[in-house]
Formats: structure tokens, sequence, C-alpha cells
């Protein structure tokens, strides 16, 4: 398996605030792989500046074999880059369906005309999108709701409702930022085995995560992120056992404290 | 309600409103509430192009007379002083007002929120301005005369009954066409952009891109009613083009219902005649006419349209109890 995501030396500086220091990340391609840390380590920072939202201050991140570093998010998404929000963002006005409808619109190769007029492949393409958006809805179990307003789903069906989205923009890689955020125990469940269908259509998965059961049972490989700054990476069981992941967590005093009583 | 209960109430709307335009001359004989109802029809093409900035982009534009009086102008200028073909003035204005909306868009549109709202003022005022003091080209105050009616085929459309007729086969052409834009992909991902601008962004939309694209729209639409509008009176001049005619459409818009084709066309209907049969109120119709559009946007946001869609949900839910408790939750 190669490198999907290649981020070295990325720096985020909002006016003197330091959000990324000096950061390295590399993704294998076809991992799930779990960004963790305490609040404000710079985890959703990280992945806005990855998905384009904000320039990289310093630094260059490579996809797919290609410097992304200065194009505009819509092109990253467009060379294979998708992403969910912490706090969700569905479009207010729309119903279910047309969220995945919107989110093919990239992939559409009719042009203006066709797809105004009423020309036969435009209206292939149209039918083609709609099979497309159904079967995306039936692969995260919201084929039933296709027709109804988007916000008057359930709050977990509109979390999993915003990954369909992020899917039906056929990405290579998949950035999630929180997707068990005010989940209950049985959607969690449910999310998981979620995540595992959507490594399994060969998606490489970046998720950030408080959840620990979620992120220790799913991901790969677990990278922590204090301050902005790397502190450590590894398989979830090394990262369980990292003295530094626990000080950064728990403080330094009560991080002591816990490795004398497991002495 | 669903998509499709919608659509059919869309469909619905503007099947009435155009047969009740179509209908309208039979019972209209004096010269005055004629007018009246060609210049209902004339707003109704300029509004269902601001929804396209405004109700599919989510972008409040404040020029639209400005738009208006460039596509008169540049319709007019052509078709007397350069003698040209009415019809190839006509679609001159369009490239015209369609460059000006470019430029315009351009590098306002690649900011957030409001910023083109107060572009179009300035700009709208602009327009006037130079309209009014550019005498040697525009004719200044004195405005253009002798504007000409078109011909088409042999057929002469100096008949206001006939002129009127095609001002609406336009405006159906025009309303299909706007359906048809908002029904493709393009009217989704504009709705995206309106609804939640870096969620667009982040399924691979160009937000700039699309903003522009609706922005260019709406000058088309706004060239065609002005050039209709310049050619049915054959005479303008700058005063016409004010800053209350670029509130006014804001106002038939969303007093119709933003957002929608079909509210578009009935708020400029409903607005237009609404505005002349208040007139007997002397000094008071304007009162009445902006109590009447605060009343019915404090009701109900979505207008006209907003309050058609809840009553029809109530009807729905009223006769399919099981599937309407669900649909009425909009």
């Amino acid at each position: 398996m190669g490198t999907i995501l290649e981020v070295s030396g990325v720096s985020k500086n909002f006016n003197g605030v330091q959000a990324l220091t000096n950061l390295d990340l590399s993704v294998a391609e076809g991992e799930i792989r779990a960004i963790i840390g305490p609040n404000g380590s710079g985890k959703t920072t990280l992945i806005n500046v990855i998905t384009g939202i904000y320039p990289a201050s310093a630094g260059r991140i490579i996809f797919d074999g290609e410097d992304i570093t200065n194009l505009p998010s819509y092109h990253r998404v467009r060379r294979g880059m998708a992403r969910t929000f912490q706090n969700l963002r569905l479009f207010p006005t729309m119903s279910v369906i047309d969220h995945i409808l919107a989110a093919q619109y990239i992939h559409a190769k009719v042009g203006l005309f066709g797809a105004i007029f009423p020309t036969t492949e435009g209206s292939l393409e149209e039918a083609k999108m709609y099979e497309r958006a159904m079967e995306i809805l039936r692969f995260v179990d919201l084929a039933d709701r296709a027709a109804m307003p988007a916000v008057s789903l359930p709050y977990g069906q509109r979390r999993v409702l915003e990954i369909a989205r992020a899917l039906a923009a056929s990405p290579k890689i998949v950035f999630l930022d929180e997707p068990a955020a005010g989940l209950s125990a049985d959607e969690i469940n449910s999310l998981e085995k979620l995540l595992r269908r959507i490594q399994e259509l060969g998606i490489t998965i970046c998720l950030v995560e408080h959840r620990m059961m979620l992120v220790m049972s799913v991901a790969e490989k677990i990278t922590v992120l204090n301050y902005g700054e790397k502190i450590a990476e590894g398989p979830p069981e090394k990262i369980k056992d990292n003295h530094e992941v626990i000080e950064a967590y728990l403080g330094r005093e009560l991080a002591s404290e816990l490795d004398k009583s497991g002495e | 309600m669903t998509e499709a209960r919608k659509r059919e109430l869309e469909r619905t709307v503007s099947i009435f409103i155009f047969f009740l335009l179509i209908i309208a001359p039979i019972f209209v004989r004096s010269q005055y509430p004629f007018f009246v109802l060609c210049l209902a029809v004339i707003n109704g093409i300029a509004v269902m192009g601001l929804n396209f900035i405004f109700g599919f982009a989510g972008q409040l534009h404040l020029g639209t007379a400005g738009f208006l009086g460039i596509g008169s102008y540049a319709f007019s200028l052509a078709a007397t002083k350069y003698g040209w073909n009415w019809w190839a003035a006509a679609l001159l204005s369009i490239v015209v007002v369609g460059i000006f909306s470019l430029f315009l868009g351009f590098p306002t549109l690649r900011l957030k929120r409001y910023y083109l709202a107060i572009i179009t003022i300035g700009f709208g005022e602009i327009t006037r301005s130079v309209l009014m003091n550019w005498s040697s080209f525009t004719g200044g105050v004195f405005g253009i005369q002798n504007i000409p009616r078109p011909s088409l085929l042999g057929l002469q459309f100096t008949d206001n009954r006939v002129f009127y007729y095609l001002a609406l086969i336009l405006s159906i052409l025009l309303y299909l066409l706007a359906i048809r834009i908002e029904r493709s992909r393009f009217g989704r991902a504009l709705k995206a952009v309106r609804d939640d601008e870096l969620a667009a962004e982040a399924i691979g939309m160009n937000s700039t891109f699309l903003k522009v694209f609706a922005f260019i729209w709406c000058g088309a639409y706004s060239a065609v009613a002005g050039t209709l509008y310049a050619s049915f009176q054959q005479y303008i001049s700058p005063e016409l083009y004010t800053q209350a005619y670029s509130f006014s459409f804001v106002s038939m818009l969303v007093f119709g219902g933003i957002g929608t084709v079909p509210g578009a066309l009935l708020g400029a209907t409903a607005l237009t005649i609404l505005m002349e049969l208040l007139r007997f109120m002397k000094q008071w119709y304007l009162v009445m006419y902006a109590a009447a559009i605060i009343v019915i946007i404090v009701y109900e946001p979505y207008g006209l349209m907003g309050i058609l869609t809840r009553l029809r949900a109530k009807r729905l839910a009223a006769a399919e109890p099981a599937q309407g408790a669900r649909e009425v939750n909009v």
C-alpha cells in the first residue's frame, strides 16, 4: 500500500496564534487513521488546512502524488478529498436525496446546454445520478428517508447523511470530524460498522474523534496532537500506554500518579 | 411537503397565473389598465431574473433597475440611432447586460455575505447618473423617442394587444427556462451555495463561479425586461430607473415567495396590480402597499408561495393522516 497523503512541515498561524507547528503526517492508502488530542490541540485546524478551508502558513501537502498545498478547496475535492464537519453543515432547504444529488455535481459530464435543455444525454445523466444517489442512501441505510427534508431527520441520521454526502463526491480519502459526537452507544456501534464498510470500498478514512472506545477499536494507527504539535503516533495499543499522551489529557500530576499506581 | 408535491403546487400556481394573464385583456378595455397588465408581465420577467441571484444563490442584489436601464438603453440606442433590426438589438441588449453582470459580479461575488448589495446600490446610482449626463450618447434627460416595435415573419406588433401577447409568450418561455435551470444540477448547486457556502465548497463546488453564473442569468432576464419595456412604451428616460424601482423588485420577490420561480411571477403580478388598485387612496396608497408587504412577510417568510404551501400541506395531512403527519413537519 502506498502513501495517499503526505503532510510535511505544515504550520498554521492565526494572527500570531500558533495553531499547528511543523506537523508531519503520512497516511497510507486504505487505512483508518484517527487523529486525537485534547480540546484546542489543532485537530480540526489540521483537517481544515488539509482540505483547503484555510491555507497553510508553511509546509507542503502531497495528495495522491500531487502537490495540492496551494489549491482552493473545491479543486482538492475534485482530486478526491471529501469531509464532514464537526458542527453539522447540511443544506437546510434541501431534501435528503438532493444532498446526495448535489454532491455528484462535480462528476457530471454533460455541459450547461445538455443539463438545462431536455436532451437525451442530460436526462440519462440525471437518471444515473438519481440511481447512484439511491445506491448511496441504501449503503448508509437512509433510503426510506430520501424524499424528506434533511432538517426533519433525527440528529444521528443527520450525522450519517453528512457522511453519505461526502461519499457521493466519490472521494479517495474522507475526513470525518467527530462523527460520533452526540451519538448514542447504539448509533456509535452502527457508525463503526459503517466506517468498516467504507474502508472495504477502498476509501481511506481520517477520523478526528473524542470517543476513545470507537477510536481504539476502529483505528489502525493513531496520531496524537497537543498544542498544535504531534506528540505521539502508532497503533492503538501503543498509544494507550504512552506516557506523554496520558499527560496531555490528564495533566502532569495525575499522569505521574497513574504511572506510579501502574507500577 | 415532499419535492414531488412542491412541484405539483408550483405547476398549478404558474398555470393559474398564466391563464389569468392570457384571458385578462378580454376584460380590460381602456388604455391605462392595459399598460399596468403589460407592466406586470415585464416585471415578472425581471423578478424571475432577480430570483436567480437573490432566490437561488442567496445574494441580495439591489441594482435591478440599473440592469434594466442598461438593457433598455442598449436596445433602444441600437434600434434607433444605429438602425439595427429589432431582434438583433434585443440580443445586443442581453449581451451588454450579461457583460456588465460578469464584470460587476466577478470581483464582488468572490466575497461572502452582503457585499453585492452595497456594490449594486452604487451601480444603480452610477448607471442613472451616466444615462442622465452623457447627453451626446444617451439623449440625457430627454431620453430616447420613437423606439420601434418588433416584427416577426411579416407580423407587426404595433398593436398593443399583439405586443402584450408577445411579451407573455416570452415570459412563459423564460419561466420554463428558469424551471429547467432550477431542476438541473446547476440549480441544485446554487441552492447548496445559498444554504451553506462552506459545505458546498466541501463537495467540490466553485461558489464564485456559481454565483457569477446566477448573476449573468439575472442580467440576461433584466435585459429582456428592459427591452420589452422600452419597446412597449416607445419612449424611455433616465428617471425611470431609480433605486426605488430596484427595491420594488426585491419586495415583489419576497412577497411572492423567494427561491421559487412561480413565487417570483406571483409576487410581480400581484404587487404591480395591487399598487395600481390602491391608487384611489391618494397619499395613503404607498402606506397600504407597504403594509400589505409587511403583513405577508411577517406572517410567512416565504411569501404567498409559503402560504399556499402551508395550506396545501394541511389539506394533504387531512386527506392522508399517516403519510401527511410526517410531511407537515417541514
